[in-house]
């Protein structure tokens, strides 16, 4: 009897110590664990961690993140994922310029997310229009013309056709468009896609920023709020991408959210400065949308000081950004503007 | 012989473990190990030689398939073995003249358990070398053996608490349910601490929902593959030690449940 008795109290002993332990030691185990797993993998080369298994799904999860990305420039494009040529070059032209727009700025034309700032001499959007250094400005537009002349297309062109009349034949049968949906080129209804891109690959920069986009401007300033989660949900799965950071931070100013937007520009400002190439050379990894970018987020933190504070506060930001980065003329400019103002 | 009559005297468990053995190499599991270890002799060296790239991707990307796979492999058929020990002796009725031997039913758990995961290592010791002396052929591998063999004690650690767990669920659960709870956990447990660390992300203080996710297992931790397919060198003493810890209570914790419950359960 008193067997028993020991032997059920140190039964309940065992099952007490064993609940601590599980409840107490092993989350404090496994934090300690998962820091020095972290550590020491910070040590590795980027390559480590990623087997093979787990390279080869996420290139599939990319892929379908890419191909619908792929489908919705497409329907923004109104059906049509080569330009014509020949008879329809003008369309071609314009349709690259079209497109050179969208993408302006990640994908997105910033000129149309921005808030005029009535009070002021130089407005955001202004900033954002002549937000490009001339030079580079001409140097994109030579470059898109360029682009559209050497363009390779499915169709060839009529002079660069060695088939004659079977070519001409072509170009006259084959649809350049399908006019049936050429009223497309809404986004609003792609939106669901993106969400889906997403989701396939969580570090599809553009569909982050392009469904925001497309969410922010669908029902006026409705759906803002759904564009700025959707955007947080991007930086949580990409910390280090700047883009969605001035992207976050567009969508906070637009809220008339000054002050955090101040902060996210400044965020984004200075991850790009850790990848800006020396003197914003344009290179594979450094393209004009990638600079615009920069310039976007350097132009609006000094004018959103501005609103918020004062000029002068602006032009001493603005002054120190310049030094960070001496090569950004538009910045100079801006400052030339607001010092001009405040005399 | 006087020895073995002592070990069964006072260790019926490792006579309880020696018959699980006995019993799941004559079952179908074994016999597609032995299948297993045929393709996998055969990828191995046939397939290098195929894609005639001896470069360190192709290199690290065989290595480590092999691995990866005999090692899950290893933990299914022990997750498989350990989770029909009890609900098939149960069911067939086999438990009760096993019960009226001298054996606890301590024992009993702990034989159980025993057998399962020295099921699961034998599994890995003859999948594992057998992969690499076939990689060894076609790709020269010189990787280091220290690692190795860090890579293959954490193995054996996660095996062994994959089969702690398996028994534990096989009490309170109907095999197919229990093998399916124990496989999300083993597999993904990390991932479901992750999907309630953001669940509650913003509802619970961060801290509180890290600590939440922390109760589940990350087998991950025991997998050194991918460090030894790239040719580093040996975690450091108390990342193992650690990561040993790790996997002791995850041994333990389930064993005491285990052994806690069935004492408790009717027969």
């Amino acid at each position: 009897m008193c067997n028993n008795q020991e032997s059920t109290s140190s039964r309940l002993v065992i099952l007490i110590v064993t609940l601590i332990v599980a409840l107490v030691v092993v989350p404090l185990v496994a934090a300690q664990l998962k820091a020095t797993v972290t550590k020491t993998s910070s040590l590795l080369p980027a390559s480590a961690g990623t087997s093979p298994f787990t390279v080869l799904l996420n290139s599939l999860r990319a892929s379908v993140g890419d191909t619908i990305f792929m489908k919705t420039e497409i329907y923004l494009h109104e059906g049509v994922n080569y330009f014509s040529m020949g008879e329809d070059e003008e369309h071609g032209e314009g349709h690259s310029h079209e497109h050179e727009n969208l993408m302006e700025g990640k994908g997105v034309s910033f000129e149309d997310m921005n808030t005029s700032h009535s009070d002021a001499n130089t407005t955001t959007s202004e900033a954002m229009t002549t937000g490009m250094d001339q030079p580079q400005a001409d140097h994109r537009d030579t470059l898109a013309h360029e682009d559209v002349e050497h363009m390779h297309t499915v169709i060839p062109k009529a002079n660069d056709d060695f088939r004659s009349f079977i070519g001409v034949l072509e170009r006259k049968v084959k649809p350049w468009r399908e006019e049936h949906i050429e009223e497309h080129g809404k986004g609003i209804e792609l939106i669901p896609w993106y969400r889906v891109a997403t989701l396939a690959d969580p570090h599809n920069v553009r569909c982050y920023i392009i469904g925001a986009w497309w969410l922010a401007s669908a029902d006026g300033k409705g759906r803002i709020k759904e564009a700025e989660n959707f955007i947080r949900e991007g930086i949580k799965n990409n910390p280090n991408d700047f883009q969605l950071r001035i992207m976050l931070g567009e969508l906070l100013e637009r809220q008339k959210l000054d002050k955090e937007a101040i902060s996210e520009f400044r965020k984004g400002f200075e991850a790009a400065l850790q990848i800006r190439p020396e003197n914003g050379i344009l290179g594979k990894n450094w393209t004009t949308y990638e600079e615009s970018d920069f310039m976007t987020a350097a132009h609006m933190m000094v004018l959103l000081t501005r609103d918020t504070e004062t000029t002068e506060a602006a032009i001493q930001l603005g002054e120190k950004l310049a030094q960070q980065v001496p090569d950004l003329l538009s910045l100079r400019r801006i400052l030339t503007k607001l010092k001009s103002a405040s005399k | 012989m006087s020895g073995s009559q002592d070990t069964a005297r006072y260790y019926p468990a490792i006579i309880l473990a020696k018959a699980v053995i006995k019993q799941s190499i004559r079952q179908k599991e074994f016999q597609l190990i032995l299948i297993l270890m045929i393709l996998l002799l055969g990828t191995g060296l046939i397939a290098p030689a195929i894609l005639k790239n001896e470069g360190a991707q192709t290199h690290f990307f065989f290595v480590n398939f092999g691995l990866s796979f005999a090692f899950f492999c290893a933990q299914f058929l022990t997750l498989l073995a350990a989770a029909r020990q009890y609900p098939q002796e149960f069911e067939q009725r086999t438990i009760l003249p096993l019960m009226s031997k001298p054996i606890s039913r301590n024992e009993y758990i702990l034989g159980k358990w025993l057998g399962t995961t020295l099921l699961g290592i034998i599994a890995i010791l003859l999948l594992v070398p057998l992969w690499l002396i076939s990689n060894t052929i076609t790709l020269h591998i010189d990787n280091d053996i220290a690692m190795f063999f860090q890579m293959i004690a954490l193995q054996c650690l996660a095996i062994a608490s994959i089969s702690a767990l398996a028994i534990l669920g096989s009490l309170f659960m109907p095999f197919a349910l229990n093998l399916g709870v124990v496989a999300i956990l083993v597999f993904k447990g990390q991932a479901i601490g992750q999907f309630i660390s953001n669940f509650f992300d913003g509802k619970l203080p961060s801290d509180a929902t890290q600590w939440i996710s922390n109760y589940f297992p990350v087998f991950r931790y025991f997998d050194l593959s991918n460090l030894y397919s790239m040719g580093e060198p040996p975690i450091g003493l108390s990342d193992c030690l650690l990561r040993l810890l790790y996997g002791l209570l995850w041994i333990a914790i389930p064993m005491a449940f285990a052994m806690f419950g069935f004492k408790r359960k009717a027969l």
